[in-house]
């Protein structure tokens, strides 16, 4: 996990306002994320998106997507708690992507962390850089994001590495591009993350 | 007689320029700009890895994004303007990702990323970048022809990847001579995934 150095910051720019934001915020986001992530329990949250969709965003690249924890996942998140050493609360996915045009299904094991937004966001520790942003959308579905909008209205882009090359000729990533911002999956049965 | 003191008033003015240059902390803004994101980076190929055996470093990127530019918003709190620049006392945040020659394999990273904040302090010449959790510090400034030269603290590492809490994937950089600095191109963001 990259926990970001932000002890500096605050002082340097927080109001009082934004200062209480900061410690209510974990809070509602636990609250929020063991409905979304129960320990010890497996979840599964995937979408597949059918022609008509597809049809009509010409530009998305993802297929379908899938989020789960499993047995393995659940048992990385038991050794980072017994660990002693997290200071937030983890979790361990994986992420499975079809895209467009491409056979391979991509597979890729996510550490997520929380964060003061109310989000969880993920990097692929086999190769890290990148990250997915993970939030609760409703009580039965988690928006996935890449990339996000500033304060003054502009998208910045983002990235996930899908596979392990990182730097070889032609890694597997997931970028945020114009139609792959966002993606709801609903939860679902466990057999359709597989 | 006037001809000496023109040339003796030239180097005193040439003198307090260049003290004056010296004293002047290095404007973050050349280098970051508000809510643009920024890519410095450089990948060694097998030649030059070839020529330069003691270097174990591949890739270097030291990479302002999103997630760093919606961080430092979130620091400065709902009531910072829209398109502050990066306040020079507080730095900017940023990620160095570095990509080792050994690195990979079964349950080894391949690329390892630390969150660095650099600030550049008053009378300093070169902006100081620091990894949290006493992950050690480098130093970065503009070359000649817009690069950005990276180096490593004298006598220091730097502990990358992991950060505070993951003592799995942690690795250090710098205790091969040629992995002590670096100059990074300013470079397309696609460039620094």
């Amino acid at each position: 996990m990259i926990p970001y150095p932000d002890r500096p910051r605050v002082a340097c720019g927080l109001a009082a306002i934004g200062l209480a934001a900061l410690f209510t915020t974990p809070v509602a986001f636990a609250q929020t994320a063991d409905k979304t992530f129960p320990q010890n329990r497996p979840t599964c949250h995937a979408r597949v998106y059918d022609a008509a969709h597809l049809a009509a965003h010409p530009k998305q690249r993802v297929v379908a997507i899938s989020f789960e924890r499993r047995a393995r996942e659940i048992a990385a998140e038991k050794v980072f708690i017994e660990s002693g050493e997290m200071t937030e609360e983890i979790i361990a996915a994986t992420l499975r992507v079809r895209l467009r045009g491409d056979r391979t299904s991509h597979v890729v094991r996510l550490e997520c962390e929380g964060a003061r937004n109310g989000a969880r966001y993920c990097e692929a520790p086999a190769c890290q850089g990148g990250e997915i942003g993970v939030t609760p959308d409703g009580a039965r579905a988690i928006r996935l994001s890449l990339g996000g909008k500033l304060r003054n209205g502009s998208f910045v882009a983002h990235y996930i590495h899908l596979d392990e090359s990182c730097d070889g000729a032609r890694p597997a990533v997931l970028e945020s591009g114009e139609d792959d911002r966002a993606f709801v999956l609903p939860v679902a049965p466990a057999e359709a993350c597989q | 007689m006037n001809g000496a003191i023109l040339r003796a008033l030239a180097a005193t003015l040439a003198l307090a320029a260049t003290s004056a240059r010296a004293e002047t902390p290095p404007d973050l803004r050349t280098l970051f700009s508000a809510d643009t994101p920024a890519c410095f980076a450089n990948v060694f190929d097998a030649a030059h890895m070839k020529t330069h055996p003691d270097q174990t470093v591949t890739a270097v990127r030291l990479v302002r994004g999103y997630p760093q530019l919606r961080m430092e918003q979130e620091s400065a709190g709902p009531d910072a303007p829209k398109d502050a620049p990066p306040d020079q006392a507080c730095g900017v945040m940023a990620q160095l990702i570095v990509t080792f020659r050994d690195s990979g394999g079964k349950d080894s990273p391949k690329r390892f990323a630390a969150a660095v904040n650099c600030t550049a302090e008053a009378g300093a010449s070169k902006m100081r970048c620091g990894i949290d959790c006493d992950g050690g510090g480098f130093f970065v400034e503009r070359e000649v022809g817009g690069t950005l030269r990276m180096t490593l603290q004298d006598g220091n590492n730097l502990r990358i990847a992991g950060g505070c809490t993951n003592r799995r994937a942690y690795r250090g950089l710098g205790t091969e001579p040629g992995d002590r600095s670096f100059s990074l191109a300013a470079t397309a963001m696609t460039d620094c995934r």
